[in-house]
């Protein structure tokens, strides 16, 4: 008994011919995807627990400078050592989930609502709107993000609510690009006509008929995004711009380490990782949901 | 029944008894499913002769085109392969995967379905046409690029060099059609494995195509392997034909043969099922009952559940492809004799 | 021919954003809270000083006399001067742009050169163990920070193994190639994980495909294969995804230049920001937003050219 192969770079497609005809069990791939969601929701749960319960959970106030024992290495009293100001390294990274994460949600969750709102709007009403906003979204697009939070920061500002707003208003064009993409292809089927004949009045129809539908899309999105959000919360605090010292704030964590990377290189890295993980988590989660509503 | 024009193999003539050029013993192919092992060819014999044309006839998920494809030896990775395949003389199954990839497109070639999705869509027709002789004869490109034209203008299109600028979209679904049989003819290959390639097609581009194909096999002395649910195509094309169902041939024999007088209840069934061309008109039967589970296939003979004559000994009956005169064979308890059915006329033109 | 006109018409669409974009951005400059005299002066100006600085720089006219100005210097080359440098902007940016220029070159190409053959692999190898490997990448790859991903390998190749400068710009080629690696290779780790994942999955949809098919049946197999066959479709897609994911990387670039000191005009609008250099930052923005508009543009036209389908509107 053979198997034919081609021998070298050897592609494995799917079998032809037939449908319904598939290779893999289906028990492995199902026990695999529960495992990432698993393993993915135990991580966030873990960060929102360290936003949620900081002053809980963390063993020093974050502010709390002991300069005797700065840039103490890791041990019993001090799990990640301490920085250059003697601040113990763990507690700045837990409160930091409260400043990081929080902001990126905030920030995420906004555009995510904004952008759905003139999404919707725009897909649904046409005409000389939607060109006008498609145009608008297009030049927001165009610049890039981190410059165009910095113009946004000069003109509102430093602190956190700002940065929020700035990142809501660089996020939220994702958002309605895939929502008005998806608007325009649902309102040309049928059901919407049925739903307007019928005598609905068009906001019921966007809430009840185009919102379900769309909404998912959005949600799936949002996991990217909130990652994107830290990852830009994170680069302006390495910057110094955003959120001000001395609030711990991952990103400046990761700057203030810079200079003692010889010595002290996990000031550093240990804030990234954190990041890193996050990331990770919210992959885990997202991809798992994708692949749920691929197999609908 | 009145010899139709292009065959190529006549009963007596010195190529009897020559070695065949494609002979495949036992072949079976076993692919995994998600419910479990299919045998989507189930032990099947038979042989090409040099310059003659077999068709395969079945319905589908006969198993037909898995067998084509297992000719040439391009199934999905998870399929099993078991039996011999020889062309030649020499063992395709045997070959290293590498050996194998290269005895593709030279001495056997294939006609796929559907032109459309056959050719590269962001290649011109021309450099796929050359890619061929590129591959196995190492020709310089130009070399190869002139070939490409020859070819076109053999196979029936009109400034042939201009077309091999195109792309596929670029063409009609018969220059498309024409260009793939360009293709398979660029190595000069001995034998063409042909899937359903007027299938897709309208019913003239059909005929012309099928036109083609019987001059391009006289001139060329090519043999063809021609894989078709359409019995009347097979009928003006082929010399022999073997009938397919579920992984399995039921009869074989010469086409003429086999339509005036068929042997096995599904190629009667088959026949039947077609309209009459000309003659009374009579009402086509379609074949009751569904298609076999190829998961758990029937026992005995697997049309049973279908058959109008079916006998009790049909389910417990092991399949057994036997002799029943003039080089004919026929699985069906019946075979021997004529089918106790009614002789009506069928749409196949006699 | 038609492609010239495709190219005529789409430069016409660059500039009428880049109109859009340096509208967008005057109004904004002009939403901010204190003056350029105040900015410039900080605590220690008098009124009469804060006056007379904003008269001179013209900021008491009306506004729609001021963005004439701003237009008729747009058209020709001015971006007016910088606060900072006390030096017309473009001067500064003729300096600092080459940098990040070279800099966004070379983190394009080694894209192209890891993200290839990385999806190909995976492709071909399907549920293997590599190709789990390759696959696990971008789970955790999407969650670094190019910053503190340059951080890390600074650490480990410039720091601990010496094998590149840990900072700065070498003159030269070689010099250049050397210290502008770790940088590129920083944002190559995020961007590669995304397009790793995309090119993948094209590449298994192509490998389904009949012409693939009728390939391996004429005896093509191995690089002849993927470089002729299979490449050529299934990038497509994936270009239209880096269009996508040009402007994300431009953004990682200028916070990579922070991180390795690099004099491109990244570090630059970080200093020109803290000092609320509004000309500086503004003619920045202007100029990046100009490099993303005519990258898309190239990168439609490659689309172009590699699908012969598609039809140029």
């Amino acid at each position: 008994m053979t198997s034919v192969t081609d021998g070298e770079l050897q592609p494995q497609p799917l079998a032809a011919g037939d449908g319904g005809i598939d290779a893999a069990p289906d028990g492995a791939i199902r026990r695999r995807r529960s495992a990432k969601l698993i393993v993915g929701l135990g991580i966030l749960c873990v960060y929102v627990i360290m936003a949620v319960l900081a002053p809980v959970v963390a063993p020093y106030n974050p502010l709390a400078q002991q300069i005797p024992d700065a840039l103490a290495h890791p041990s019993l009293h001090h799990l990640l050592g301490t920085d250059q100001l003697g601040r113990d390294v763990l507690s700045r990274i837990i409160y930091g989930a409260r400043v990081d994460l929080v902001a990126a949600t905030a920030a995420s969750v906004g555009a995510c609502m904004v952008g759905t709102l003139i999404g919707l709007l725009t897909g649904y009403a046409g005409g000389w709107l939607d060109v006008a906003l498609t145009r608008v979204m297009d030049m927001v697009q165009t610049i890039p993000s981190f410059t165009l939070l910095l113009v946004l920061l000069l003109v509102l500002g430093p602190g956190a609510r700002s940065l929020v707003i700035a990142l809501i208003v660089t996020h939220w064009v994702v958002y309605a690009r895939l929502i008005r993409g998806s608007v325009l292809t649902l309102r040309s089927q049928d059901f919407i006509s049925a739903a307007w004949l019928a005598g609905l009045r068009v906001p019921r129809i966007l809430l009840r008929h185009l919102l379900p539908n769309v909404g998912r899309q959005a949600v799936t999105y949002l996991a990217s995004d909130i990652i994107l959000a830290v990852t830009a919360i994170a680069s302006l605090g390495y910057l110094g711009i955003g959120i001000q010292p001395p609030t711990a704030e991952w990103g400046s964590m990761i700057n203030d380490g810079q200079d003692f990377l010889s010595s002290n290189w996990w000031l550093s890295v240990a804030p990234g990782v954190v990041v890193v993980l996050l990331g990770l988590g919210l992959a885990l989660v997202s991809d798992s949901f994708n692949e749920r509503k691929d197999r609908l | 029944m009145p010899r139709h024009e292009g065959v190529r193999w006549r009963p007596g003539t010195d190529s009897q008894g020559a070695d065949p050029l494609l002979r495949v013993r036992n072949l079976s192919v076993t692919l995994p499913t998600r419910r479990g092992d299919i045998k989507a060819v189930d032990g099947v014999s038979f042989d090409v002769l040099a310059g003659s044309a077999l068709g395969l006839v079945g319905e589908s998920g006969s198993g037909k085109s898995i067998l084509l494809r297992s000719i040439l030896g391009l199934l999905p990775g998870e399929a099993r392969v078991s039996g011999e395949i020889y062309l030649e003389g020499q063992e395709l199954n045997a070959l290293a995967p590498k050996q194998r990839a290269m005895s593709r497109g030279k001495a056997i070639s294939v006609i796929f379905q559907d032109p459309m999705t056959a050719l590269n869509p962001v290649r011109r027709v021309g450099a796929q046409i050359a890619e061929g002789p590129l591959v196995h004869y190492s020709l310089r490109r130009s070399a190869a690029r002139a070939r490409a034209v020859e070819l076109l203008s053999e196979v029936g299109i009109k400034d042939a060099a201009e077309v091999a600028r195109r792309y596929p979209h670029e063409l009609s679904g018969g220059m498309r059609q024409r260009a793939l049989i360009a293709m398979a003819l660029a190595c000069d290959p001995k034998i063409i494995l042909c899937d359903e390639p007027t299938t897709a097609l309208d019913v003239t581009l059909q005929k012309k195509i099928i036109e083609l194909l019987k001059k391009l096999c006289l001139d060329r002395g090519v043999a063809l392997l021609f894989v078709s649910h359409d019995l009347a195509v097979i009928s003006e094309l082929c010399d022999f034909v073997n009938v397919m169902y579920a992984g399995q041939f039921v009869e074989t024999g010469l086409v003429s043969q086999v339509i005036a007088n068929p042997r096995h209840m599904y190629t009667w069934a088959l026949l039947r099922s077609l309209p009459p061309v000309d003659g009374p008109r009579v009402a086509p039967l379609s074949i009751g009952g569904l298609p076999p589970d190829r998961l758990h296939p029937p026992s005995g003979c697997r049309f049973h559940p279908r058959c109008p004559v079916a006998q009790p000994r049909c389910t417990a009956l092991p399949y057994n492809l036997k002799d029943v005169g003039q080089g004919r064979r026929s699985a069906c308890i019946f075979g021997d004799a004529a089918l106790p059915v009614p002789q009506e006329e069928s749409g196949v033109a006699r | 021919m038609a492609r010239l006109r495709y190219v005529g018409k789409r430069l016409l669409y660059v500039v009428l954003t880049l109109w859009g974009v340096s509208l967008l951005l005057f109004l904004l400059m002009h939403a901010l809270p204190s003056s350029p005299g105040q900015l410039m002066l900080g605590e220690g100006g008098t009124p009469d000083q804060v006056v007379a600085i904003n008269h001179a720089l013209g900021y008491d006219r009306p506004i729609v006399a001021q963005y004439l100005s701003y237009m008729g210097g747009l058209l020709h080359g001015d971006l007016g001067t910088s606060y900072l440098f006390q030096r017309p902007v473009s001067d500064e940016l003729r300096i600092a742009l080459p940098v990040t220029l070279k800099l966004a070159v070379y983190a394009l190409v080694l894209d192209v050169v890891v993200t290839i053959p990385l999806a190909t692999i995976a492709a071909m190898r399907k549920n293997k163990p590599v190709d789990h490997a390759i696959r696990a990448i971008p789970l955790v790859g999407i969650g670094m920070p190019p910053f503190w991903t340059g951080t890390i390998l600074l650490v480990i190749f410039a720091v601990a193994f010496k094998l590149f400068p840990a900072g700065g710009l070498e003159p030269g080629v070689g010099g250049n190639l050397r210290s502008l690696f770790l940088p590129a290779l920083t944002q190559t780790i995020v961007a590669s994980a995304i397009l790793t994942r995309s090119l993948r999955q094209s590449i298994l949809e192509v490998l389904q495909s009949d012409y693939i098919l009728t390939a391996r049946a004429k005896g093509v197999r191995g690089l002849r294969l993927v470089v002729g066959h299979v490449l050529p479709n299934a990038v497509v897609p994936t270009l239209s995804l880096l269009s996508v994911l040009f402007a994300g990387l431009i953004g990682g670039v200028l916070i990579t230049e922070s991180v390795f000191a690099l004099p491109g005009i990244g570090s630059m609008v970080v200093q020109a920001f803290q000092v609320y250099d509004i000309p500086l930052v503004s003619g920045i923005t202007l100029v990046t937003a100009a490099l993303i508009l005519v990258m898309n543009l190239l990168l439609d036209v490659m689309y172009t050219v590699l699908d012969p389908r598609v039809v140029l509107k």
